[in-house]
């Protein structure tokens, strides 16, 4: 492995380099079409890392589908993936590694901070915390933020709805209905 | 582990290692069986000990006290259940224990965890890495600041514990209770300041 | 905005730091805990990498490997990749505060090591609990134990390369998330016990819920045994793979199904009583092949007799207060002293230590995690084995690395 790609060179802890080039032929109309299909098929990567991870993974499965949303094919490689999920608490001693695979993404690629230890620390974030950092867009770029802790599969597949609408420019489905009354109690 | 050192209770069994303190303990109370303090010096030999007779390690914890850095190693038996706590006390400004990662190999990662906390070095521990905390971290998380530690007769020796102690050694004095009574806080007005003061590594 | 802290790259024990903490040998690559690893090793052996990203769903572990073809020589698990600081924050805030991190140590158990803390400080207090409030723990907590062991049964075969089996594992478990939300209000990290009870009390249709729970799962564990357990690829990949014998538990302090796979008999429900399990007829199932196989077996075998503890305890729910009158107001503060409290959770021994001074914090807790003593023999057991088996070992330990990492 070639010395640039130590990933220990000072300072370890730094945000995540390189950006998006322009494509080379710019057609407006195919761009847009190209949009709709990346959207449709996002492929996001297996970056579970503590709670949020098992309700990722719960959105995965039959009751909540993402499939139906076109983005069921976990990729573990990043190469591989467009939508890094950064599903849980991100520690100093992760950060590097993160840094590392979402550079190793290809472009383009989507960021989406799961749960309020990836947007902010979470209840992990307390005065004189000394293990962990404090959200995940200190790191990357995120596109996406889905507060709870963990946030419902459903919040998931709201977060992956706004990334669609992010790069479509318009929201592909229905608004959930507010349900008036009292909890019923399960869904 | 022989039948008759199944049932082999820890006073007799530690007897040997001339314990500074040992007592039996009510477990509805403390969750204890028996206590126990111990010089660090005897510690691999006791360890020895209670390997051959049947404990398992449950966890190495370590404590910041007034007296010093204390490591307490609770032991537990899977045929005759019944927790044993072995403290032994270490130096503030050279906190030194010998390690017992070879009789029980799973000692090695809770020595090291203690080391990542308290900056205990255990001699003899096969792997120097830090554990938890990122490699190349300064300081020592779980130290206390100065004015919030306690004196350990504050923590292990308080009322209610309905323990009956069954050896003593002359001068073992860690337990009494402290000239000052009150526990270990700041004056009100710096409060607030110390308790961020004491979560600096 | 972000932090250029300049952390020291490796740690004093790397040979290749230099003394500015840059890496003196830019050939090098990896950091610290490679190069401390490659120190121990045979100039013909490939050093691997396994993680600390990598599709098993254990989490953020890392298994440094060093392997002869596809033999390991050597193994040495790397953690701390989610330590979240659980314990200073337990010596920073009340006994309240810190009971939601009881449901993020260990997410998939969530309930036992909420009662494990609860039960150290219901010790050291003095603070009892009505007898309903006993009993809807243990119908939770047992729920509880079965959602973890069925999503361990599908992560397992995921990683072992079956993607059916957890489709069907989180159908049931869904039903099961259901039910618990009834009674905690949240799918996955609960934190609903309390000093003196339990948040809150059984709704009718939670009792309903969980008798037309109970049958349903039972119909559907015949299915899972025909077409997983008896299948003989699952068998041939796990039997007589990761042999753990008696001794290497004693020594590693293992527990829980990995020690009832090894014919170690001890449960601390039966062990160190708590609460009222010894009212209710269930038993420890135990096996004697100590391989991967008798951790799986251990584990269905389980998921039928939290069944039928759930059953019985429904059946018998005693009326009452879900919350003891005399229960303290959170601000309350410990008294001084010591206690510990053990649990059996689905991964084996929980613990939690606790030391008050009587100030308003704990002065110390330390939380006894069973995966830590679990994961810690992987490195003896895992070596001579193929690479392959390494996956079907750790799926076995049933891990959850933040319970590890604390």
């Amino acid at each position: 492995m070639a010395a640039q790609d130590c990933p220990v060179r000072p300072p370890l802890i730094a945000p995540a380099t390189g950006g998006i080039d322009a494509p080379i032929v710019n057609v407006a109309p195919v761009q847009k079409i190209l949009d709709v299909c990346r959207a449709m098929s996002l492929w996001p990567m297996t970056f579970g890392l503590a709670c949020c991870a098992i309700e990722m993974m719960a959105v995965g499965m039959a009751r909540f589908d993402i499939s139906r949303f076109g983005a069921e094919v976990f990729r573990p490689s990043p190469r591989q993936s467009d939508l890094m999920i950064v599903a849980g608490t991100v520690t100093r001693k992760m950060a590097p590694a993160l840094v590392r695979l979402y550079e190793q993404m290809p472009a383009p690629r989507y960021v989406m901070a799961l749960g309020n230890c990836a947007i902010s620390g979470g209840p992990f974030n307390f005065e004189g915390q000394y293990a962990i950092v404090e959200g995940v867009d200190n790191l990357v770029p995120v596109d996406v933020y889905v507060p709870g802790c963990p946030p419902r599969p459903e919040a998931l597949l709201e977060g992956l709805f706004q990334i669609q609408h992010k790069i479509t420019g318009r929201r592909w489905w229905p608004v959930p209905a507010e349900i008036s009354g009292s909890m019923g109690g399960g869904a | 582990m022989t039948p008759d050192t199944a049932s082999v209770t820890p006073d007799v069994l530690l007897a040997p290692l001339d314990p500074a303190y040992l007592a039996d303990e009510n477990p509805a109370r403390t969750g204890l069986r028996w206590s126990a303090f111990l010089s660090a010096d005897a510690l691999p030999r006791a360890a020895a000990l209670l390997l051959e007779a049947g404990w398992h390690l449950e966890d190495i914890c370590g404590l910041d006290v007034r007296e010093g850095l204390m490591a307490v190693y609770h032991f537990d038996r899977m045929t005759s259940p019944g927790r044993l706590a072995i403290r032994v006390l270490a130096d503030r400004e050279t906190p030194v224990l010998p390690s017992i990662a070879d009789i029980y190999q799973g000692a090695e990662w809770h020595e090291r965890e203690t080391a990542d906390f308290y900056g205990i070095a255990f001699t003899g521990n096969p792997n120097s890495m830090p554990l938890l905390l990122p490699e190349g971290m300064q300081g020592h998380p779980l130290l206390k600041d100065a004015a919030a530690r306690a004196p350990l007769a504050a923590l292990l020796a308080a009322q209610g514990r309905e323990d009956t102690v069954l050896r003593k050694a002359e001068g073992f004095t860690l337990l009494e209770p402290a000239e000052d009574a009150k526990p270990a806080k700041p004056a009100k007005a710096k409060a607030a300041a110390t308790e961020e003061g004491a979560d600096n590594a | 905005m972000h932090s250029t802290e300049t952390l020291r790259s490796h740690g004093p024990a790397c040979p290749a730091a230099s003394a500015d903490g840059g890496c003196a040998d830019d050939q090098i690559a990896g950091d610290g805990y490679t190069c401390h690893f490659e120190q121990g090793a045979r100039p013909e052996s490939l050093i691997l990498n396994m993680g600390p990203q990598h599709p098993s769903t254990h989490g953020v572990l890392r298994v440094l490997l060093e392997l002869d073809g596809e033999y390991i020589v050597r193994a040495e698990p790397v953690l701390g990749y989610l330590h979240r600081m659980h314990e200073k924050m337990a010596e920073v805030k009340t006994p309240a505060q810190f009971m939601p991190n009881m449901g993020r140590v260990d997410y998939l158990h969530a309930l036992a090591w909420n009662w494990a803390y609860v039960g150290a400080v219901e010790k050291l207090a003095g603070i009892e609990i009505p007898e309903r409030a006993e009993y809807l723990r243990v119908i939770t907590c047992e729920l509880n134990r079965i959602s973890s062991h069925l999503l361990w049964w599908g992560a397992y075969l995921l990683d072992l390369g079956a993607f059916t089996p957890i489709m069907y594992a989180f159908d049931d478990r869904e039903m099961l998330l259901d039910l618990l939300q009834l009674m905690t209000g949240s799918r996955l990290t609960y934190s609903s016990f309390r000093f003196g009870g339990v948040y809150t009390d059984a709704s009718p249709a939670f009792v309903q819920g969980v008798r037309q729970f109970v049958p349903h799962l039972r119909s559907r564990l015949p299915m899972y045994t025909a077409l997983v357990t008896e299948n003989i690829i699952l068998r041939r990949r796990i039997e007589e793979v990761g042999v753990i014998p008696q001794d290497m538990v004693a020594r590693y302090g293992a527990s829980g199904p990995v020690a009832r796979g090894s014919g170690i008999a001890y449960d601390v429900r039966r062990a160190e009583p708590y609460s009222v399990y010894d009212r209710f007829d269930y038993e420890i199932p135990l096996r004697h092949e100590e391989c991967s196989m008798a951790r799986y077996m251990v584990r269905m075998a389980e998921i039928e007799q939290s069944l039928r503890i759930i059953e019985q305890a429904v059946e018998s729910l005693p009326d009452g207060e879900h919350m003891h009158p005399k229960a303290p107001k959170p601000s309350f503060k410990l008294p001084a002293g010591e206690s510990y409290f053990a649990v059996e959770g689905a991964r084996g021994k929980i613990g939690v230590w606790i030391a008050s001074d009587g100030g308003k914090t704990p002065y110390r807790v330390k939380l006894r995690a069973p995966g830590f003593s679990n994961l810690a023999l992987f490195a003896e057991c895992a070596r001579g084995t193929l690479l392959a088996d390494a996956v079907a070992i750790l799926g076995s330990l049933d891990m959850v690395i933040p319970e590890i990492d604390r």
